[in-house]
Order: structure tokens, then C-alpha cells, then sequence
């Protein structure tokens, strides 16, 4: 999996989720929407987003949907689903449990 | 949930070209957006990389290759067809004999609880049977701990209603037989103990559903009808179900009770007989008993039958069980079925050998014509294992073709073979999970043999060098003729190995044609009058026998009769085996003017005198002679060697009567003393046609005792029913040799013709250059003499093997001959040639000027 520029390995998933929760976007908006958040700092690139994308459909965390754009042009957007709700809450748990873990770490040490 | 994750994985595979098309038109609107389209990086790769998501890699490219193959197959049809016909014989021969295998020797019967059942032996210091006397079956069944039911049958012939010519094959049983077998009737009812066993119980009869299809029409009122079997009413109370199985694989059209046996048979002593071994007997474990502590059990039973029948029982023998899942086989039997078996399993893979290395030369061809193909493939990306992954989805789907294609002809040849000999109608002959999965393995196994080594060399070329010169010079490399003469010299051995054990077998059969079987029969009829069965015993039977020889002899064409208690040609009765021999030994009792009238010659003394003490004279064949004491004259000694038996007074040839041709039997000739009488047969030779004595010898038998039912028959009847089965086996070995010699010969042909085609610009060359016609014929041929002679060679050695494993089993008539395997390679080596020389000679039509310019 090509690594994108400053993103942690494994957080991905967590990222789209977390974005998601928000509302359903399609893939340019989440990409952007990313950028945007991270004040420009995390940049996912398109060859990761869609393969993450599928994986979460697989997995039933999101669900895609047409729809028209701002812009009048046909769209998929993905939507959190209720599971996917589930696996976000979890993964965002785990993901401050590690940090903090490493955090008090170099706090201390 | 993971069982909503794989729904939705086939969810996407079965609308794949719709959602790859949206994910297309996702990423397509999303560059757009971006205003920069290289920024995007390869769609196509994230479209790949996406789709792996949903579909494990692996997975898709084998469902490409499989497509890809079938689309190659279909745009190739010759190829495809000719590839899946071979296989279809091959695999076909296969699955027949291993389905027949499958049927008489690894299915356990199909009863209730076949690993309950057992069959029970009587196992002796001197002696094994597998009779006991009725009287013991009932002893035992009364008398143990083990068993929760006792089985018996004793097989019989009856006369039915006034056909008085032909008998029809009974089984007397006991009145537990079906419902401890697990099946009841067709219509009406079986028998049924509570009813069936009582004393004053009516005579009642259970008649086959293949006799009352056909001897009665299957006629729908036929339960209750009274019918008269041999000189007894009896009811028919019912039809057994159409797959009721025999224990002993024969087909009885009536059961009637054992019980009520004297009935049928009034005055025999068959249910008071302790020392006869009538009845086969069978017993149901009660539940957690083994064999083995079932037979430890019933010492304890036995050992009280040694002492109510000292005579006829000893404690130190044992009644030993043979389980039905086992086929009621002992292991003894078991590896001996097994080696026959295997012995003929390997001969049918070595016709598939053959078939496969035929279309292992095909399927090179047909790779090096897709030579460019498979480079452009390579310079797309193709990796090595790819292309030759690809080739054995190829060769697996034309072997699946293959393999359904056998099964349903072996389907075929089954039943057409079952239709041919007599095999019961009971069985079951369907492909069962064992046929399936054996045609899966001999799929699988063909594929290897022709697929993976073309399809490795293949991918072994450097196949980018070969699409830009348009592929001569790898094509050269790879018609390295090398592989396709290992190939041929595979099948020319496997030729020879068919050839020459048909060659032995059909030589085999001629010497049973050829009248020297050491006896004579085409004159002689037989006369079964079971006096004994009658109730005709001892003297009164010596008696009886006279007054039959009387009216007999009176007759003008009747040339000589004579009684005995074996009948030449008919079932094998008893054999021993004397501790100073190898070969076993058939005991019979005679008259005096038994071997003049068989036509058995007297090599040394005399034959028997009325006055001689049947307990104390013998005559002995040649064969037992010199296997036991080294030489024929042995008049005066005592048999068997080393023990205070009977004195030797002749020498007889060697005649083999119930195994015609057999080399591993011999004979014992007794006169018959007063208790003889009762169990033989007549014997009579005619001057003229012995048809015409068949109907005077029954009425004889039946004027002599107004009881006596007798049936007749002609030894020569016998003896071609002995020959039938031998015929078809030879015809079977003989057409797969012929079908094996065919391959070969085409594959030969198609080796040198190939062979020819490429080396054109050489012969042009040489022809140029001067050579002569005989020299460029010398030059195609030569490269085959390796191959074909080492085939040759190795085959010969194999099928000369194979004859004489199977001589073993006497069935089989080995001949010490030379003849036969030189007659067979030098029919094949004429045959090869014969198929080398035709296209070889097509090389001298090549024009030298022509040839330099072809490419």
C-alpha cells in the first residue's frame, strides 16, 4: 500500500470514517475534505482512497449511493452506515488509547 | 457479519461490469475535479488495486484462464475433439473395470448393518469349510451369548409346476433372512418367523422379482396362488423387492424355508445330516461384540458339540467370522483379490499411458503453433508461471471433458458387459462417490502425464526472441525431437505389454479349443439324481444306481456308463492339500469304467476291480506322482507319502476336469464304497448324439424310484460355459491391445511426418548435395530405433511379466511358448514400420530448390 505523505500507517480507515461521520461525500469531497481538516498537512492520495473505499464496502461500514453534485454531475456518495458507526467509535478508542500510551512515554521517560 | 461480507463479495461478482464501469466514472469525475490529471496517478492500477479488494486475485485470473482455454478449444476444434475421444477411451476403460471392481469386490452387500454381519467358517486342524451341518446351525443358534440372530441358506434346485427338463436355482433359508437383511416385499409378504418356523406351518414360497417379471408375468394376483415345486404344493405368500441382494453373488429365482426342506426333498436326511456341511450360516453381533470375541464366545459352544458329535466336531476348532463389510473374505482371500485386481488395473493404465502419450505429442503441436501468441502475452507482462498456469487450465479442462466423456462410456460398457455374461440382475451398477472420485484422480493423472511437461517446455523458451523472429528457430528447439521419442517409445511399450498378454490369452484359449484337456467330452451326458436327497441311502442307493445302469445300457447308443462323484467340468467340488505337494488335489470317487469311458488314458497299472476295498486302493495322476515322489512309478506305495493309507495300483494322465488347461491340479481316483452311492452322478457315452440320451436317462432315473426328480445335462453344455467367460476376457484384452496399437501407430506416423517438416531445409540440402533416396528414408527412420527398440524391449519383458503373474490364478493357461511373444513383436515392429516408412517417404518429394527457400 503506497504510503501517503504524513499519514500514520493503519489510520486511513479511521480518517474516512471520522469524515463520513459528518455526512455522506463522495471521493473528490473526502480527499478534499481531509485536506481541509488537517489545515493542508495530510494529503491522502487518490491511488489509496478508492482501494480504502472499497475495503469499507466490503466490510458494510459505508454504503454507496448516486446522487447529482453542486455542480449538476453524477456522483457516488458514501454514507456512514450503522455498523460503520460501530467500527468508527471503536477504532477512535483504540487510536487514543495508543497515542496516549505513547504520549505519557515520551512525557515521562 | 462475515456471512453479510460474502454475500456482498458474490453480490459484486455477479454485477462486476456494471460497478467497474460506476468505480470508472467515479474516479473519471473525481480527476476532472482535481483540474490536474496527473495527480491522479495510474487509474488503471487503482481500478486493479480496487477490484482486488472485492476479488481474491488469484480467483480472477483462473476464471481468465479458464475462459481463455475454452475460447483457444473452441477456435481449434480438431484438436479439442480428437484430444477428448482418446481420453474418453482411456478413462473410460479405467473407470469400467474399476466400477466393476467397485461393485463385486468393494461394496460391502446391500443389507442392514453390514458391519454386524457375519458369515462363519469352520476352521479345523486338517480341513476348512465354509458349510456347517444344518443340525449345528441350530445347536449354535440356540446355544450363545453373541449373536442376536442366526442366518442360514443352502443353495438348491427345484422343479417348478410340470416343467420337468429345466430346474430352477433356489435358496432354502432360514425364516429370519429378509427382516434380518433389512428388506421386506414387494408385494404380499416375506417370511416370517412367528409364522413360518411352527411345525404344522403351510408350505409357503418367496419367488425373485426377476422371475416374476419374467416366468410369470408379473402378474399382479400371483400372492396366494398354490404352485407345485418338485412333488410338493406350495403357496407363493410373496415377491421380493427388485435389489435384494444374494450373500454368495448368485441369483435364486425361489426361497423356500429350510425348515421344510424335507418337503421338498422327502426322505433326505439333510436336517438330521451332523456330518455334511449343507448350510452356509450367518450371525448378527449383538451390539459392542467383535468378531474376534464372537469367535472366542462360541469355543465354548463348540466345544459342547465335540461332545454330543465326537465324530464329526473337535474342541480344537473354531468357527471363524468374516464380516460383510470385509465381503464375507478372509484375508487370505482379500490379497488375492487384490492382486488380480491390481494385476488388471494396471493394465488398463497402461492403455491410458499409451492414450496419454499419444496427446502429449499433440499438445506440443499445438503449443508451438500459439508460439507468437504466448511472446505477445509475455511482452504484455505475462510472467513464466503465468503462461504456464494457463497451458494446464488448458490441458485440466480438455482431461474434465475427458473424464465425463468416460464416465458415461464406461457407463455404457458396463452394462453392456453385464447384459453379455450373467451377472445378477440385483446389482447395482451406477457410478457411485468411489467412481466419481476415481475419474477425478485418473483425470488428474492424465493431465500430468500429457499436459505439464509440454506446457513446461513451453514456458521454459525465451518466447519475446521467438514472437520477434516469428518463432522458427525456437520451434526448431522445441521440436527437439527428443521428448516426442520418449513419448513414442512409452506407447510402443505399452503396446507390447496389450499385445503380448493378448497374445497369451487368446494362445491360452486355443489350447482349451484344441481337444487335448486330457479327457474327452463332446459325446458324454450327465444324469443328477441326488438319490441321498430322496431319501435313497446306502445300499438301497448302490441298488438304485444298478436299476438305472440296467435300462440305460439295454439302449443302443449308449456306449459305456459309468457313476462318479465329481462331474467332469462341473463346479470344482473339494480340493486338498498333502503336505508333500504343491499342487492341490481333486478327490474323486469312480466306477471302474470311468476312465475308459472320459477317454483317460492309464499311464502305469490298472484301473479298479469290483473286488477291490474302496478304502484301500487309490490311483493318482501324473502330476501328483512326480510332485510328490519325484517319479511315475510309484505302483505298490503307500499314499500319501509317509502315512499307513492306501496302496497305489495306477497312474493316470494328467486331466484337469474342473479347471480345463490348469497346470497346478491334480487328481485322486477311489473307487466308490457303499456310502458313495448317494451322492453321485451318472455318467453316460453316447455313439451317436448324447441329446438323444438326456430325456431316457431322467425317465430311467424316475421308473428305477417313482421319488426321483432328475435333471440332465451335456458335458459339452458345460464346457462352453466355462469358455464364454474365458472368450470375452480375451476379446476385451485383445480389442484394448488393438485400440493401444492403433494410438501408436499414429502417433509414430505423426512423429516422423512432423519430423519431415522441420528438417525440409535440411533434406533439401542433402538432396542437393547428392544423398539417395534410400539415405534420406535411412535418415527419418533412424532417429526411432532407439525409442521403439528400448520400448520394445522393456514391454516385452513387462508383458511377458504381467502373462505369467496372471498364470498364477489356474484360469489363466500360461504357455512356456516363444512363439507368441516373437509373433507379436515382429507384427508390431512391421506395423511401426510400416507407419514410419508412409510419410518418411513423402520427404523424397520434396524438390531441393524449394526446400532451401522454405521457412
Amino acid at each position: 500500500m503506497p504510503r501517503d505523505a504524513g499519514l500514520p500507517p493503519g489510520t486511513l480507515n479511521l480518517i474516512v470514517l471520522r469524515v463520513l461521520r459528518g455526512g455522506p461525500l463522495h471521493g473528490y469531497a473526502i480527499a478534499r475534505r481531509i485536506q481541509l481538516l488537517s489545515s493542508d498537512e495530510l494529503q491522502v492520495e487518490e491511488g489509496s482512497l478508492y482501494p480504502a473505499l472499497q475495503k469499507l464496502l466490503i466490510k458494510g461500514f459505508v454504503k454507496a449511493e448516486w446522487s447529482v453534485s453542486e455542480t449538476g454531475r453524477k456522483v457516488r456518495e458514501y454514507r456512514l452506515t450503522p455498523a460503520g458507526k460501530k467500527q468508527l467509535d471503536a477504532e477512535l478508542s483504540e487510536f487514543r488509547r495508543t497515542t496516549g500510551a505513547i504520549e505519557s512515554i515520551i512525557d515521562t521517560a | 457479519m462475515i456471512l453479510d461480507e460474502w454475500g456482498r463479495r458474490i453480490w459484486y461478482l455477479l454485477n462486476r461490469r456494471r460497478l467497474e464501469r460506476e468505480l470508472a466514472d467515479e474516479m473519471a469525475a473525481h480527476r476532472e475535479a482535481l483540474g490536474d490529471p496527473q495527480r491522479f496517478g495510474n487509474a488503471l492500477r487503482i481500478r486493479e488495486e480496487a477490484r482486488e479488494a472485492w476479488v481474491a486475485r488469484g480467483i480472477d485470473e483462473l476464471w481468465q484462464d479458464l475462459r481463455h482455454a475454452t475460447r483457444t478449444l473452441v477456435r481449434a476444434p480438431a484438436f479439442a475433439v480428437t484430444i477428448v475421444v482418446i481420453l474418453a477411451f482411456g478413462i473410460g476403460l479405467n473407470l469400467a473395470f474399476f466400477q466393476l471392481f467397485n461393485v463385486m469386490a468393494l461394496r460391502p452387500p446391500d443389507v442392514r448393518s453390514p458391519e454386524t454381519l457375519v458369515a462363519f467358517h469352520r476352521v479345523g486342524k486338517s480341513f476348512r469349510s465354509n458349510g456347517v451341518p444344518y443340525p449345528a446351525t441350530q445347536f449354535i443358534r440356540d446355544h450363545n451369548t453373541v449373536l442376536s440372530a442366526v442366518l442360514t441358506s443352502a443353495g438348491n434346485r427345484i422343479a417348478w409346476d410340470d416343467d420337468t427338463s429345466t430346474r430352477v436355482e433356489a435358496l432354502g433359508v432360514s425364516a429370519n433372512w429378509f427382516s434380518e437383511l433389512g428388506y421386506s416385499a414387494a408385494l404380499g409378504r416375506v417370511f416370517v418367523e412367528s409364522i413360518d418356523e411352527q411345525i404344522d406351518a403351510p408350505t409357503v414360497v418367496v419367488v425373485s422379482h426377476d422371475f416374476w417379471r419374467t416366468r410369470l408375468q408379473s402378474a399382479p394376483d400371483v400372492v396366494g396362488r398354490t404352485v407345485r415345486i418338485n412333488d410338493e404344493l406350495a403357496t407363493i405368500v410373496g415377491v421380493a423387492p427388485r435389489g435384494f441382494p444374494d450373500l454368495e453373488l448368485k441369483e435364486p429365482r425361489v426361497w423356500l424355508l429350510l425348515s421344510q426342506i424335507d418337503r421338498f426333498s422327502p426322505g433326505t436326511d439333510f436336517k438330521q445330516a451332523w456330518g455334511s456341511h449343507n448350510t452356509q450360516m450367518y450371525g448378527r453381533l449383538r451390539p459392542g461384540v467383535s468378531p474376534e470375541a464372537a469367535r472366542e464366545a462360541l469355543r465354548s459352544t463348540i466345544a459342547e458339540l465335540a461332545r454330543m458329535q465326537p465324530a464329526h466336531f473337535s474342541a480344537d476348532e473354531t468357527l471363524e467370522p468374516y464380516l460383510a463389510t470385509d465381503g464375507f473374505r478372509g484375508p487370505r482371500d482379500r490379497k488375492e483379490l487384490l492382486q488380480i485386481a491390481g494385476l488388471v488395473g494396471m493394465l488398463t493404465l497402461v492403455v491410458l499411458m499409451v492414450a496419454c502419450a499419444n496427446i502429449g505429442n499433440l499438445v506440443l503441436s499445438h503449443a508451438i503453433g500459439r508460439l507468437r501468441e504466448l511472446g505477445v502475452r509475455t511482452a504484455l507482462g505475462a510472467s513464466r508461471w503465468r503462461i504456464l498456469r494457463q497451458q494446464l487450465v488448458e490441458s485440466l479442462l480438455l482431461a474434465a471433458l475427458g473424464a465425463i466423456a468416460g464416465l458415461a462410456l464406461a457407463n455404457w460398457a458396463i452394462r453392456a458387459f453385464a447384459a453379455q455374461t450373467s451377472l445378477p440382475h440385483y446389482l447395482n451398477l451406477a457410478p457411485d462417490i468411489r467412481t466419481f472420485a476415481a475419474a477425478a484422480a485418473i483425470a488428474l493423472l492424465s493431465t500430468l502425464v500429457f499436459g505439464v511437461v509440454p506446457a513446461w517446455m513451453v514456458s521454459r523458451r525465451d518466447l519475446i526472441a521467438v514472437m520477434k523472429e516469428g518463432g522458427y528457430s525456437a520451434s526448431r528447439g522445441l521440436a527437439r525431437v527428443r521428448f516426442r521419442l520418449v513419448l513414442i517409445g512409452a506407447q510402443v511399450m505399452g503396446c507390447c505389454i496389450l499385445l503380448i498378454v493378448a497374445g497369451l490369452m487368446v494362445r491360452g484359449l486355443r489350447q482349451l479349443l484344441v481337444a487335448d484337456l486330457g479327457f474327452e467330452f463332446e459325446q458324454i451326458a450327465v444324469l443328477d439324481a441326488a438319490p441321498r436327497a430322496h431319501g435313497i441311502r446306502g445300499p438301497a442307493a448302490h441298488a438304485y444306481w444298478n436299476e438305472v445302469k440296467q435300462s440305460l445300457v439295454a439302449r443302443g447308443d449308449v456306449e459305456l456308463v459309468a457313476l462318479t462323484t465329481q462331474v467332469p467340468l462341473g463346479d470344482s467340488g473339494s480340493r486338498s492339500f498333502y503336505r508333500d505337494a504343491q499342487v492341490s488335489v481333486s478327490t474323486l470317487r469312480v466306477e471302474p469304467a470311468f476312465f475308459q469311458l472320459m477317454r483317460i488314458p492309464l499311464v502305469l497299472g490298472r484301473t479298479f476291480r469290483p473286488d477291490d476295498n474302496p478304502n484301500a486302493v487309490v490311483i493318482i495322476s501324473r502330476r501328483l506322482a512326480m510332485d510328490m515322489y519325484g517319479r511315475l512309478n510309484m505302483l505298490g506305495e503307500r499314499f500319501p507319502k509317509h502315512e499307513a493309507g492306501t496302496t497305489i495300483i495306477g497312474v493316470s494322465e494328467d486331466a484337469p476336469l474342473t479347471e480345463p488347461g490348469a497346470t497346478t491340479v491334480a487328481e485322486e481316483y477311489r473307487p466308490l464304497g457303499q456310502t458313495h452311492y448317494e451322492d453321485a452322478m451318472l455318467l453316460a457315452r453316447s455313439h451317436g448324439n448324447p441329446a438323444h440320451l438326456l430325456a431316457p436317462m431322467r425317465n430311467a432315473a424316475r421308473s428305477a424310484n417313482g421319488r426321483v426328480l432328475a435333471s440332465t445335462h451335456l458335458m459339452r453344455t458345460s464346457y462352453e460355459e466355462k469358455l464364454r467367460s474365458r472368450t470375452l476376457a480375451g476379446a476385451i484384452v485383445g480389442s484394448t491391445g488393438a485400440l493401444a496399437l492403433t494410438l501408436a501407430c499414429f502417433g509414430i506416423f505423426g512423429v516422423v511426418a512432423y519430423g519431415v517438416a522441420m528438417r525440409t531445409r535440411e533434406i533439401g540440402i542433402r538432396r542437393a548435395l547428392g544423398a539417395t533416396d534410400s539415405s534420406v528414408i535411412g535418415l527419418m527412420l533412424r532417429q526411432l530405433v532407439l525409442p521403439v527398440g528400448v520400448g520394445i524391449a522393456i514391454g516385452t519383458a513387462a508383458g511377458l511379466g504381467a502373462g505369467w503373474l496372471l498364470a498364477h490364478d489356474p484360469f489363466y493357461v500360461p504357455s512356456a511358448d516363444v512363439l507368441t511373444p516373437v509373433l507379436v513383436v515382429l507384427f508390431f515392429a512391421l506395423t511401426a514400420f510400416a507407419a514410419a516408412v508412409v510419410p518418411a517417404a513423402r520427404a523424397l518429394g520434396v524438390e531441393p530448390l524449394r526446400a532451401l527457400r522454405h521457412e
